[in-house]
């Protein structure tokens, strides 16, 4: 599935495996246990008996992928109740056009049907002024931090605390690029999984992620509150890293 | 973005096409690069502290990324029998395939009614003086006939705003068109009959087949047309 990150996608559970040399991947949570038989089925089995009707396997991939699909809308919806919203009618409509899933990641598949949702839901919302307040009022704190914290505790409050100026720089991105980088970096998806959910090619999600990133990076350097933080959590994780600078941070994938 | 590389030192052209851009450097944290790019890309991050620095800086805000947290969603969205069953049998019935079959249907019709006008005429040519003419009653017809042609031209002004399905629109353009020179010379002929019969005929019991015909398929096309219409505007809404 995806290739070239470490972490385990979304609802999957399980210990992470993936625990290796770097920290900031070691941030990846917990999973919540799934109720999923002795037996697993890939996506692709379950989708083909979720074609033919089965409502069972469709509702195991719905477990395998509820958060993923809900944290995705709660970061561009910014409110709890339209996330929900959004994620049931996601699954909904999946469960509807089952048969129109043409093969590939089924979770770039309901990413992709959930995200358009989002979006659809965001233009509706825009068009009603007085919803935009609640909006910045949930984007300060998450709610539900289910990671666990396998790092420096400075460095954890560090990144709690960029979190919060990196949420809103999220939401200052255009559309496109934090379509992607939600994708990519938060979601952990592989370039080939971000363009199908992001209905876009492969070389397009390359540079606007590019692009997102930057400007991400840009938003932390130009608040001078958040560039202290950002450069105090950089020698922390060179600390704890002692990673040579050229190295990517997929690299040990190989 | 990527004018950072430009605004940094003097950098002469060929200095700055040695730094690294900013989606080299993505990929590289990616470990997308192809090797041999990597390589350079690498050999130049170690040479040069200006990329280095930048590279460093992409790299801890994808690491912050990496760490934002996941939301365990207070219930669970698996989907209940009731659910799915009412998820799927709705959009079934008003499935939008409805819509190609509403389009051939008001094809469909809208050829039957250039059946019917074209059968008319010729029938009201040559079959008028036969013993059957009577039935085409010519008078109350021809006080039926400025609402029929209104109602066919009316039709197209209606549809046309919404442009909605431009092939029945277009069919019932044409066919509308052909009914109005239908009628118009079919009146003509009528009256003509009706000179020549010099008001011998029968009195007119009752309208024509032929135009109830046409009136009745006049109406189930428009209906088709807004169906059509309401579909697709349905559609759009979802």
């Amino acid at each position: 599935m995806s290739f070239r990150r470490r972490r385990p996608p979304g609802a999957r559970g399980g210990p992470s495996d993936a625990l290796t040399t770097d920290p900031a991947d070691a941030l990846a949570p917990e999973a919540l246990p799934t109720p999923e038989p002795a037996i697993v089925r890939d996506d692709g089995h379950l989708m083909a008996a979720a074609c033919d009707g089965d409502l069972d396997a469709f509702n195991l991939l719905v477990l395998r992928h509820e958060r993923t699909v809900f944290t995705i809308c709660l970061r561009l919806l910014r409110d709890v109740q339209a996330a929900e919203d959004a994620t049931q009618d996601a699954f909904l409509r999946a469960w509807i056009s089952a048969r129109s899933f043409q093969g590939g990641s089924v979770r770039a598949w309901l990413l992709r049907i959930a995200t358009n949702r989002a979006y659809d839901l965001l233009r509706v919302r825009a068009r009603r002024p007085a919803a935009v307040l609640e909006t910045e009022a949930a984007e300060i704190e998450p709610i539900w931090s289910t990671q666990s914290a396998i790092e420096s505790p400075e460095a954890g409050a560090l990144r709690d605390e960029l979190g919060i100026y990196l949420e809103r720089a999220l939401t200052a991105l255009p559309e496109d690029q934090r379509t992607v980088v939600l994708l990519a970096d938060v979601q952990g998806c592989s370039y080939e999984e971000t363009a199908a959910a992001a209905g876009a090619a492969v070389g397009t999600v390359k540079s606007r992620l590019s692009r997102g990133r930057a400007k991400l990076r840009q938003t932390l350097i130009d608040d001078p509150t958040a560039a202290e933080l950002f450069d105090r959590y950089r020698r922390s994780q060179h600390e704890t890293v002692d990673a040579p600078a050229t190295r990517g941070r997929d690299s040990d994938d190989e | 973005m990527s004018d950072d590389r430009t605004q940094r030192g003097p950098g002469s052209e060929p200095e700055r096409a040695r730094h690294l851009d900013l989606d080299a450097m993505s990929l590289l944290l990616d470990d997308a690069l192809p090797p041999a790019e990597r390589a350079a890309a690498e050999a130049h991050l170690a040479a040069c502290p200006d990329c280095r620095e930048d590279y460093e800086e992409l790299r801890a805000t994808v690491r912050l990324l990496h760490g934002l947290p996941q939301y365990a969603p207070r219930r669970s969205f698996t989907l209940t029998p009731e659910q799915a069953r009412l998820a799927v049998s709705p959009p079934r019935r008003l499935s939008w395939p409805g819509e190609g079959v509403l389009r051939w249907a008001a094809l469909a019709v809208a050829a039957l009614l250039l059946l019917t006008t074209v059968g008319q005429q010729t029938f009201d040519r040559s079959g008028g003086p036969a013993p059957s003419a009577p039935i085409a009653a010519p008078a109350p017809p021809q006080a039926a006939q400025p609402d029929f042609a209104a109602s066919e031209q009316g039709a197209p002004e209606a549809a046309a705003p919404q442009a909605p399905a431009p092939a029945a629109a277009d069919a019932e353009d044409a066919v509308s068109t052909e009914a109005n020179h239908g009628t118009e010379s079919m009146r003509k002929a009528s009256e003509s009959v009706d000179e020549t019969r010099s008001g011998g005929a029968i009195p007119p019991g009752g309208v024509s087949g032929w135009r109830i015909a046409q009136l009745g398929l006049t109406l189930a096309l428009l209906w088709l047309i807004v169906g059509i219409a309401g579909l697709r505007w349905m559609r759009r809404l979802h």
